[in-house]
Parts: C-alpha cells; structure tokens; sequence
C-alpha cells in the first residue's frame, strides 16, 4: 500500500470544484484510493465522499492507494492537492 | 395587494401558472429475490436518461447563464454517478428495496450529510443533491411534472422556490415575471431572474396557494408588489406603465455603442465601479471602456487566509485585459463595516473613524506589498491606474508612494519588466484631503472623489443610520464648496479629477457635477445608461 500526507494549500480548502478535480483525477486510475482526514476515511474517487471531509487549507489530508498504479495514482494526488486549484 | 421583496426590476403582467413541486410519495415495497435484477436495471436506466436531462439542461444553460452555473449542473451529474449514491442505491436494491424508495433513502441521507457541515459552501450542496434526487425518483416513478421548458405563451410563474435545474429551463419570451414564496436578493432566483432580465419577486409565503392557475397576476420587481386579478382601472395603469418602462428601457439600450458627449460636444469619461470578476460581462453589456473603481476587497473576504500574490494578480490581469482604455485599481479597504477573521483587528468604538484602508495597510506591510506586486505585475498588460483609500495626511500618502517605489525595484530586480506607465491616484474622502488637495494635487497623477464617506465625514452624519438620513445631503454648500476646491487644485496641477462615490451615478447631479469640472464619473453599471442619456442632454 502506498501512502503519502499533504497539506493543503488551496485558500479555500477542498470544496466543490476542487473535489470534482480530485474524483476526477483519482477515476483515471484502477488502484483503490483513499483519502484520509481527521477520523474520517472516504474514496477519492467520490466527490461527495471528498466534499463530506470539509477538508479546509492548512489541514492535512492522507492519501493511500492499493492496487494496480497505486504509486502513480497517489503521486499524481499529491501534486494537485499541494498546489492552490485553479478557479 | 400583496407585498414581497423587488430583486429583479421590470413590471409583468400576465396570468399565473402554479409550479409545484410536489413530493412524490414513495413506499417501500419488498421485492421478491428474482425481482432485484429487474429493479437495479431499472435504476441503472433511470440513471442514464437522468443524465441525459442534465447534459441537456447543461448544454442550455453554459448558453444563456454561463459557466459558474453550468458547473452546479455538473456537480449533479458527478452526484448522480457518484458510488456513494449509485453503488448505495444499488445495495440497497440488493436488499430487497424498490429503486424509488432505496434512492430516496440514499440520496436524503446524502443531502442531510452535506447540511451538517460546517462550511456554508458545502451546506448549500443539499439543494444540488435533492434537486438531482428528485429529477431521477421522478423517472423511477414515471412522474410528469410541469416542465419548465414547454411553457408556452406569456405567464407569471409561481413557485415555493426554484432550484437550479428548473430556472436554468427558463427563458425571458416565455415568462413574464416569477413569485417565490422563499428568497432573498442573493438566492439563487434572485441572481437568475436578473440575468435574464426577468422581473421578480421573492418572499411572499402562502401566495401558491393563494393564486389558482389563470389568475392574472401583475410583478412590479422594482418595489416588490404582486396584485392577484387588479380591477379594470388598476389594470389598465400597470400596462401603462409597463409600456412607458420598455420604451425607456429601449431608449437606454440604444445608447450602449453611443458616446458620451455632451449636447454640444463635449466628451465626458463614463466608468464603472466593479467589485467582483463577473461584473466584467455586466459592465461590458452597458458599453463600459474603462474602471474608475476596481474594488478589490472582495479577493479578501470570505475565506480563512490572505490571497497570494499569484491569485491577485490573476484577478487583476483579467480586468485589466478585458478594459484595455483604463482600470483604476484601488488598494484594499477594509475596517470600518468589513472585517477580515484572519487580520484578527481590534474591537472598535468607532470604525469608521478607525483603523481603516490605508490606516490598515500601512500598518500592515506585508499584506500591502503582496497587492501593490500583484498590481504591478498587472500594469504589464494594459493600462494600470492605483489608487490609496482614506488618505488624510501627506505622510500617508508618501509613505504609500514609497512603498509602491520599494516594490517596483524589488520586481525589477527580479527580472520583472515594468514598462507600461502606471499612473498612482488617491481617493478624496476625507475632508482633510479634499481641503488641502492642492498640496496633494503635486504629488499624484488623479484624484477619485468618494462622495458616500466624503460626505459623511463632512456633515458628521453615519449614513447607515436612518435617524439622521436628512444630513446626507450631496449638494449640501459644504459639499459643493469641498468638490470645487478639489476641482481647483486637481486642474491647477494639471491632473485629472473624478468620481466614484454614488453621487456620480445620480443622473439628477450629472448637470452639477459636469458644471463643477469633473473630468470622470465612474458609477455602479445600472446607472450607467441614464447618466450617458442625462449627459447627452446637458449643454455646458
């Protein structure tokens, strides 16, 4: 299993956009992905799952991914959580 | 008579249609163990033709609305495929559930998710969740509901409340006017109903059962009465006024390719005052060239940190190339009504006469050189004007100026190219500044008259209490004595002397204001039409 934290840097946290850019993201991979914040686990590859983290900036999130490209599928997550989502 | 809020202007008259969106009643019936294939193909086809609705309704409205809303009806796309709703109806189906019932349970227990959450952004997904939910237990129940888009003919809508789905169906030849029981000026019908042009009144509760299908039904946006089946006389008088509106209306529109000139020639700048990225397709709609005022508080507000540099600039590239002629840009104002969490600012007794605008970034540097970098870097790429809020000494001023300098080496050390002149401005709301603007006068390129706090601070009078509204008073002498002084020194510089507070918008004051000497107006875009009219009247 992969596993990877982030911070995130987006001013305005993960809200709706950025959620469909992650479920979206995380849909091109077969790996079984989740993302981790708080106490609470969901799949990465369902924005309303990453939507219920109300994940805000400076919060840190636990990406882990098994599975088929599960290595690419968490360093490609990384990359968009770690830098502010366009608008 | 019955009396709701006015949120989008315009008289409308015609007979009412009833849309209710009732909910369907939906039982939980058992199925036998051979049935649940059946029912999962039948979600799994409900779904389909749910999403194909949506695509279409998505198609129609990136048209006519653009794309912020076509992405919620994206988001009830990605809802509606989400394994969090699919996969669980699909359980539940499994379980020995009709599909009507397992989605409801489903996609209900989803929307109550995201109302207890604790970021208002998030809570208001609810609507998105249930509208999708309500589209696709419709198909699932094969229930036809009064669809928005086969309006015919000219009607009057009636509703509790629109979701996003339905007014993304309407459209300004079919519907004449539109009453909601629930709303306010920034609900979503609200933005919907102004963006087509729609007169509308919200906030009338009760009125779907008060009103029957037929009934004639007048909306007056502008003072947010609805009158049910007026009598003759009555009638007869809001079709003339209605009449009277669209030529105005038209006579207005037809002036939006028109220059601003004088009836005997004499050009006058018009502006706009923009405070958020989307009033750019609403200022060019009127036939705004240039921005006397680019609010950028709006970049600060409503979040939990400070904009980068990067997102400012961007915000601020975007104006500047969609106003080639000109923007003027103005250095954040806050205190006084607004705050920023994240600033964690003082209590204060009194803070419109606290620490505010430039009192504020002066003492806060970093924050100030982040926005004066990111204006800079914008000036790259048109006609860049800054402008400090609240100066009231030379010391600020110069300070402000300094600073400005400092950043602009900085940039150019680091390779940044700065060639496009930026010409640095200063607004006159203090008195103070508007009685010594001829010391002032040698130290900037324009001056920008904020008449709303101008004359606040001239008549000592808060112009949010209602108690002492009598003392706002534009063209009292004290008031007009400060403009011609500020006048005076502006033009005995040779500099240029505008306005950008709501006296400039008033076309009652346009003859004043011209007559004063003011080379600029710059006003909110709904006035921009009537004042370009006023000014093509006037003969100096």
């Amino acid at each position: 299993m992969i596993k990877q934290v982030v911070t995130i840097v987006n001013p305005t946290g993960i809200h709706a956009r950025p959620a469909a850019n992650i479920a979206k993201l995380a849909g091109q991979y077969d790996a079984t992905i989740k993302l981790a914040h708080k106490d609470k686990e969901v799949d990465a590859k369902s924005i309303i799952g990453i939507m219920s983290l109300a994940a805000q900036a400076g919060e840190e999130v636990c990406i882990t991914a098994e599975g088929n490209q599960a290595e690419e599928a968490v360093q490609a997550l990384v990359d968009l959580l770690s830098k502010p989502f366009a608008e | 008579m019955l009396q709701g809020i006015g949120v989008s202007p315009g008289l409308g008259i015609a007979q009412a249609v009833i849309y209710q969106q009732k909910k369907p009643v939906i039982s939980a019936v058992k199925l036998e163990a051979e049935a649940v294939e059946t029912e999962i193909n039948k979600f799994k086809q409900a779904q389909a033709e749910a999403k194909q609705e949506l695509l279409q309704i998505k198609k129609k409205v990136l048209q006519t609305a653009g794309k912020e809303k076509a992405d919620i009806i994206e988001a009830q796309i990605m809802f509606l495929e989400d394994p969090a709703v699919a996969d669980e109806i699909i359980n539940l189906i499994k379980n020995g559930y009709n599909s009507a019932y397992s989605a409801n349970q489903v996609i209900e227990a989803q929307a109550q998710m995201f109302e207890n959450l604790p970021v208002p952004e998030m809570q208001e997904r609810a609507v998105d969740m249930r509208d999708m939910g309500r589209r696709l237990i419709n198909i699932l129940l094969g229930r036809k509901e009064v669809n928005l888009s086969e309006i015919t003919g000219d009607v009057v809508l009636i509703a509790h409340d629109l979701t996003p789905s339905d007014t993304a169906q309407l459209s300004k030849d079919k519907v004449a006017g539109i009453v909601t029981e629930v709303g306010s000026r920034t609900s979503h019908t609200a933005i919907l109903a102004r963006s087509l042009g729609i007169p509308a009144v919200v906030g009338i509760p009760g009125i779907v059962e008060q009103v029957g299908p037929g009934d004639l039904v007048v909306v007056d946006g502008n003072s947010g009465e609805v009158h049910v089946n007026p009598d003759q006389l009555k009638l007869n008088s809001f079709k003339k006024k209605r009449e009277k509106l669209a030529f105005e209306q038209k006579e207005l529109e037809s002036l939006v390719n028109k220059e601003a000139v004088t009836a005997n020639g004499i050009p006058v700048r018009i502006a706009a005052n923009i405070g958020k990225l989307s009033d750019i397709i609403e200022a060019k709609k009127v036939g705004v060239r240039e921005i006397g005022l680019f609010r950028t508080e709006f970049l600060y507000m409503d979040r939990n940190s400070l904009p980068s540099e990067e997102e400012q600039y961007r915000a601020y590239k975007q104006v500047v190339e969609a106003f080639p002629e000109r923007v003027i840009i103005r250095t954040l104002d806050i205190g006084g009504d607004k705050e920023l969490p994240y600033l964690k600012q003082a209590k204060e007794l009194n803070p419109f006469l606290g620490k505010r605008a430039i009192r504020l970034t002066l003492a806060e540097k970093d924050l100030f050189k982040i926005q004066l970098r990111a204006i800079l870097r914008a000036s790259r790429h048109g006609n860049v004007g800054i402008m400090f809020p609240m100066i009231a000494t030379m010391d600020e001023l110069l300070a402000a100026k300094k600073l400005l300098e400092e950043v602009r080496a900085e940039l150019e050390t680091e390779g940044v190219v700065l060639t496009n002149p930026v010409e640095v401005g200063m607004m006159i709301e203090t008195p103070a500044a508007a009685l010594t603007a001829d010391l002032f006068a040698k130290e900037v390129d324009f001056f920008s008259i904020g008449t709303n706090d101008l004359i606040q601070y001239t008549m000592a009078a808060d112009r949010m209490n209602e108690q002492v509204a009598y003392l706002y008073q534009p063209t009292h002498p004290a008031i007009t004595r400060l403009l011609e002084k500020v006048v005076q020194a502006a033009h005995a510089a040779g500099i240029w002397v505008g306005m950008c507070g709501e006296m400039a918008g008033n076309p009652q004051l346009t003859e004043h204001l011209l007559k004063l000497g003011l080379d600029e107006l710059s006003m909110t875009r709904g006035a921009v039409l009537k004042v370009k009219q006023k000014v093509r009247q006037i003969t100096l």
